[in-house]
């Protein structure tokens, strides 16, 4: 579960950052933006796993950067891994609501005096909300599912643990099918704390 | 790029002549296979939602929710370890890899393919039933048509998704990609970034060049409806 928190935060940093980056106006930089989204939402999870877990470690070697092995270094990739695929399709999302807020609203903010700050707080994040948090919703959810992969590479999460219930025990159907209603209780939860944010953000809008 | 060369053909098509087909090739071969059958599953539970009854209604999206809410990875084991022994039938790790990930990607398409008829107004279907249309001819002539142009690109991109995630059947062992990928470095131990960096471009070549079709279709389809006689040329 720290996967997912962790994972999921910084994963709503790099998508936001990347998302800004798009719409910034800044050529070299939408570029960027672009070619991340692209590359990470076209490659596998599980290749980017190996990729970070075996390529982290022949190029910065346990013995020159200790301090990047101190604690699970698995759990470190694991994370890094995920959030930089979440990153890239929560960019999306924000990038889409976004372009779909009328480009005259930001316009209209300025004109009547306000910075560009305030334009985003108050005339463009008020609208950008009821568009992106459906497509938030499904990433969160994507975040969890996904971290369901780093037990490839040997992070303990909840479906290891149930193959080494089985392993233990061979009560693998009592273990997996605990594992498979978590998962479902944990998603569920998750799609019911966006309905309501999704209501609050209509409510807003209206008021 | 040295590390890779010799390897190629076992990164290709696995062991073929000698042994079962894998890598770049069974990747393919399964997305198209899990694509077909969750084709085929999508459709039963979208098009249920076209159902008169609200008891398939609620059955197919329950369902599809469910589904949905689980990683594929939890499916996996579900459809390889534990249902051979549940219905005491032999299931290869091929075969319960291409019945769970059917499933898998099934609800999501469903979930496309309900959404995209979903889109389609409920006066259209009012104003056919007006004119007299049956059932069948206001679904053939006025909804698909319509629903078509949303529910196509979702679908490619749903491929996508497919493909790359055909690369989870290398964690029951199944010599795909991916799998092929881990082995050469489990043998090589040097080269990782080499290795996992070209098959990430490979299978990005692959994913980036079908979502590229996808977004044609797109913008190909992104008009107004336009009903009736077609518009002139223009």
């Amino acid at each position: 579960m720290t996967v997912v928190a962790f994972a999921g935060a910084l994963a709503c940093v790099i998508g936001m950052a990347v998302a800004l980056s798009q719409v910034s106006g800044y050529g070299w930089l939408q570029r960027i933006g672009r070619g991340y989204v692209t590359l990470f939402r076209n490659t596998p999870l599980l290749v980017q796993l190996f990729f970070w877990y075996f390529g982290t470690a022949m190029v910065l070697p346990r013995s020159k950067y200790p301090f990047l092995y101190v604690g699970s270094y698995e759990v470190k990739i694991g994370v890094l891994a995920v959030a930089l695929v979440s990153g890239a399709f929560i960019a999306e999302v924000l990038r889409a609501g976004i372009q779909a807020v009328p480009a005259n609203q930001m316009e209209a903010a300025m004109a009547v005096g306000l910075t560009w700050r305030q334009g985003f707080r108050y005339v463009l994040l008020p609208q950008l909300w009821p568009i992106a948090l459906p497509g938030l919703a499904n990433e969160a959810i994507n975040v969890v599912k996904n971290s369901a992969f780093t037990m490839t590479i040997g992070v303990t999460e909840l479906i290891w643990q149930a193959q080494q219930i089985e392993a233990d025990t061979f009560h693998g159907f009592e273990a997996m099918t605990i594992v498979t209603l978590a998962y479902l209780a944990i998603n569920g939860a998750i799609f019911a704390c966006f309905r309501r944010l999704e209501r609050l953000a209509k409510i807003e809008r209206a008021a | 790029m040295g590390v890779i060369l010799p390897s190629l053909p076992f990164l290709l098509k696995g062991q073929l002549p000698d042994g079962p087909l894998g890598g770049l090739a069974l990747t393919t071969y399964l997305a198209v296979l899990i694509g077909f059958f969750s084709l085929i599953v999508g459709m039963v539970l979208g098009t249920a939602e076209l159902a008169p009854f609200a008891l398939a209604r609620g059955v197919a999206r329950g369902l599809s929710t469910v589904v949905r809410g689980v990683p594929s990875v939890a499916f996996l084991f579900w459809t390889y370890f534990l249902l051979p022994r549940l219905l005491h039938v032999d299931l290869s790790p091929l075969e319960s890899a291409t019945i769970a990930l059917a499933l898998y990607h099934g609800a999501y398409m469903g979930e496309d393919i309900r959404g995209g008829l979903n889109a389609v107004s409920k006066g259209q279907r009012e104003a056919a039933n007006a004119l007299g249309l049956g059932t069948w001819t206001t679904l053939r002539h006025i909804i698909l048509p319509q629903a078509v142009r949303a529910i196509v690109p979702a679908l490619i991109n749903r491929f996508v998704n497919l493909f790359m995630y055909t690369s989870v059947v290398s964690m029951l062992g199944v010599l795909d990609f991916t799998r092929c990928a881990v082995l050469l470095n489990n043998r090589d131990l040097l080269h990782p970034v080499e290795i996992f960096g070209f098959v990430g471009l490979v299978y990005f070549a692959f994913c980036y060049s079908i979502s590229r079709m996808g977004l044609h279709f797109e913008r190909k389809w992104n008009w107004a409806p336009r009903i009736g006689v077609r518009a002139s040329a223009a």
